[in-house]
């Protein structure tokens, strides 16, 4: 078997000045993969393949969903199990679970090159459809990938929040959207529930490519179900979690109660070598001058086989003191991390402002958020930024907006604006 | 009857252990109601599972001497009083005057003699403060020499009593001076100083110590000075009975390219019998900020009994 180790470290200003009570802490766990053997003799592994056949999929964009498709089958493992769901206002399974053998590949795609693009758009429908396909194989390590190119039905907006509901936990999901009529929050809402990840290919030509990333990512999961454990002191309110790095994703919502000041939240499966930070603001009863105080406990816990077990622990701390050297101080990878999440938000609000003709706005926004990326050195999002306003400087954050923004260009920036930097390693 | 801290023997009505000074007491009387909340659901560390207040803990001494420095993400360091002692007789400094210009000291108090941990508090302000008076361009080893007579005239100057059975307060030093790729070490006793790259690590320090001596005057080889009793003796140091034999040792040094400087006490090397050793561990634990890499190297001497006070510097070069 594949062992993989984790290890957590917390980065934190644990002085706090009298009567202060919010503790932030960075938690970065790192999964160490050692002794790794051939992943015929660790753990089952099922990829469902979810495929928009609606009619506004016709042409172009059918043929190289097909065309993919065929070649996202013939990279998975014989070892690995795979289905695959096409859907448009109903779902069918056009291949239920079977092992991934050259005939059973072989048949799957003789089966896709029927595939006729017609109906509308209702994904609850598809996911239903999957859901019962993944219940077949529950210990496996279970990953979807979801392609759409349009809408989802209007209808469908409470059967789809009811269908992600009975998905979670059971399986992950990413999102791609092709082409420029779908819509970012749509797919960010499934793939966040289901801790996946929303992208876009505006060219059908790019498909290929990013199945076999998502592909590839998915088959080197060896580790599922881990969630990440939170103790707070009694009377204790954690203002929020979230994760940080690679991506922003807010946990908040998601803390599932497990007894009376433990909390739990999902972080889905690892692979080995995959490194993880985690935001956490935690608020307590202040203490006195001199107290410390254990302000959050926070630890990683896996189920195998029914059996729960801890992999890795850090300790979130609060100390108060009157040496205000010492409490002023702000971490800097928290200050890092916090400049980060600025910048998402800077970027969708002002995607937002935008869109509804706000200039003023729009234009203060994503002056801010060129600064805050030029700041953080997050090269990447400055360049999605630089598509979509004319930077005049980007140290004071002055921008002017482009007068004609390719669409793609600014979905691309508002599904990649959560991607965060680690902390660079010059930074002082 | 046997000491739960140190093992060392002791008598049944002993309040205090008499080898390592361990209330004995409160062995039968662990905290048993939080001070904060009167919760009785505390953990091993002594923090209350209710309400997360940290009760004293009956036994594991409160690292309160502790010392944690960042300069700078390149610059930093830990001194840590370890497990078995209850007070940090190490001490530490750092400053990073500009880009190319860093100073950093470390002083290990000898335990023998009175008030160590002053003595290494002294030892290191006083160094300190002389080396930040150089100019760029200065001559580093004078400069050296001056910083350390300085440190041993702030040794002396801390009041003792004449006893027969303790010695003046003393401490070790190791201070190092660097002027963009040239590094000036001075140091008296064994607390060393390091250069680790990625595939060589050098000892840029020699102990002042009697295994040293033996081992150089060819009259035990030194798997036989090692087994001796006074493999761990130094005979130079700072301290006013030593103002005759304290002339620092003077090294210089030329950064070749990538790596890290590294002062320790012995608290850490006693721990890595061999460089090669060390320099497994500083490239297993290597991490972007050098504060990280201190406490891991602190937090390994702990994990491998730290029976010492352990003081860890670090000043990393990404050219």
């Amino acid at each position: 078997m594949t062992t993989t180790q984790f290890k957590a470290e917390v980065f934190q200003n644990q002085f706090l000045p009298q009567g202060s009570r919010e503790v932030h802490a960075i938690m970065t766990i790192a999964a160490e993969g050692v002794a790794e053997v051939s992943a015929a003799s660790g753990r089952d592994r099922l990829f469902g393949i979810i495929c928009d056949i609606s009619g506004s999929m016709q042409g172009a964009k059918i043929g190289a969903a097909k065309q993919a498709m065929i070649k996202l089958i013939r990279l998975i493992p014989e070892d690995t199990h795979f289905f695959i769901v096409t859907g448009d206002d109903t779902a069918k399974v056009l291949v239920p679970v079977v092992l991934a053998t050259s005939q059973n590949k072989e048949r799957a795609i003789s089966f896709i090159r029927t595939i006729d693009a017609n109906g509308t758009t209702v994904i609850s429908n598809w996911l239903a459809q999957a859901l019962a396909q993944f219940k077949k194989m529950p210990d496996a390590i279970r990953q979807a990938l979801l392609l759409t190119d349009g809408q989802n039905d209007r209808n469908d907006d409470r059967a789809l929040l009811a269908a992600l509901e009975r998905c979670e936990g059971i399986f992950q999901c990413d999102c791609r959207g092709v082409g420029t009529d779908w819509k970012v929050g749509q797919l960010q809402q499934i793939s966040s529930k289901l801790l996946g990840t929303t992208d876009i290919i505006s060219d059908a030509t790019g498909i290929e490519a990013d199945f076999q990333e998502i592909l590839g990512k998915a088959l080197s999961k060896n580790i599922s179900d881990v969630n990440l454990r939170l103790w707070t002191p009694q009377g204790a309110r954690t203002l929020f979690c979230k994760q940080v790095s690679p991506d922003i994703v807010d946990l908040t919502a998601r803390a599932k109660p497990i007894k009376p000041q433990v909390v739990d939240y999902p972080t889905g499966s690892w692979s080995k070598d995959e490194s993880r930070d985690y935001h956490f603001c935690i608020e307590v009863q202040p203490g006195n001058m001199g107290d410390e105080m254990l302000a959050g406990r926070a630890s990683l816990m896996c189920t195998l086989d029914g059996v729960e077990t801890k992999i890795t622990e850090a300790k979130i701390l609060a100390v108060w003191t009157d040496d205000e050297a010492k409490s002023a101080k702000i971490d800097r990878r928290v200050a890092h991390y916090t400049g980060q999440a600025d910048l998402a938000q800077s970027i969708q609000e002002g995607l937002e402002a935008q869109a509804q003709g706000n200039l003023e706005v729009a234009t203060a926004k994503l002056g801010k958020a060129v600064q805050l990326a030029h700041q953080s050195g997050n090269e990447a999002t400055a360049k999605l930024l630089r598509k979509v306003v004319e930077v005049e400087d980007a140290v004071t954050g002055t921008v002017r907006l482009k007068r004609e923004v390719a669409k793609e260009d600014a979905m691309t920036l508002e599904t990649r604006s959560t991607k965060t930097t680690r902390i660079p390693k010059s930074a002082q | 009857m046997q000491c739960p801290n140190c093992n060392g023997s002791i008598l049944p009505d002993d309040r205090f252990c008499e080898n390592c000074g361990v209330p004995l007491i409160a062995e039968s009387s662990p905290p048993t109601a939080c001070a904060k909340c009167g919760s009785s659901d505390i953990d091993a560390e002594g923090y209350c599972a209710q309400c997360g207040f940290r009760n004293a803990p009956a036994f594991s001494v409160i690292p309160s001497d502790r010392i944690e420095l960042a300069a700078s993400p390149r610059l930093a360091g830990v001194s840590d009083p370890g497990l078995k002692h209850d007070r940090n007789e190490d001490y530490i400094a750092l400053q990073t005057l500009n880009d190319d210009q860093h100073i950093l000291v470390v002083c290990d108090g000898v335990s023998s003699s009175q008030t160590p941990e002053l003595a290494a508090k002294a030892a290191v302000e006083a160094t300190c403060q002389h080396l930040v008076t150089v100019p760029t361009d200065g001559e580093s080893e004078l400069a050296m020499k001056g910083a350390i007579a300085a440190a041993l005239k702030a040794v002396c100057a801390i009041p003792y009593h004449q006893q027969d059975d303790a010695d003046p307060p003393s401490t070790t030093i190791v201070a190092a001076i660097v002027q963009t790729t040239k590094i000036t070490i001075g140091w008296l006793g064994d607390s060393r100083a390091y250069w680790v790259a990625a595939d060589t690590i050098q000892q840029l320090t020699q102990d002042d110590s009697w295994m040293n001596d033996m081992v150089a005057s060819g009259n035990l080889s030194e798997a036989e000075a090692r087994q001796s009793p006074h493999a761990h003796a130094i005979n130079r140091w700072l301290g006013a009975d030593a103002r005759e034999n304290a002339t620092p040792s003077i090294a210089t040094f030329t950064i070749p390219g990538s790596g890290y400087l590294l002062l320790c006490s012995d608290g850490l090397w006693n721990y890595t019998p061999t460089a090669n050793q060390l320099a497994e561990l500083v490239h297993r634990y290597v991490a972007p900020d050098a504060i990280v890499l201190s406490r891991r190297l602190v937090e390994y001497a702990r994990s491998q009994g730290g029976r010492d006070n352990i003081t860890v510097a670090v000043l990393s070069f990404l050219i």
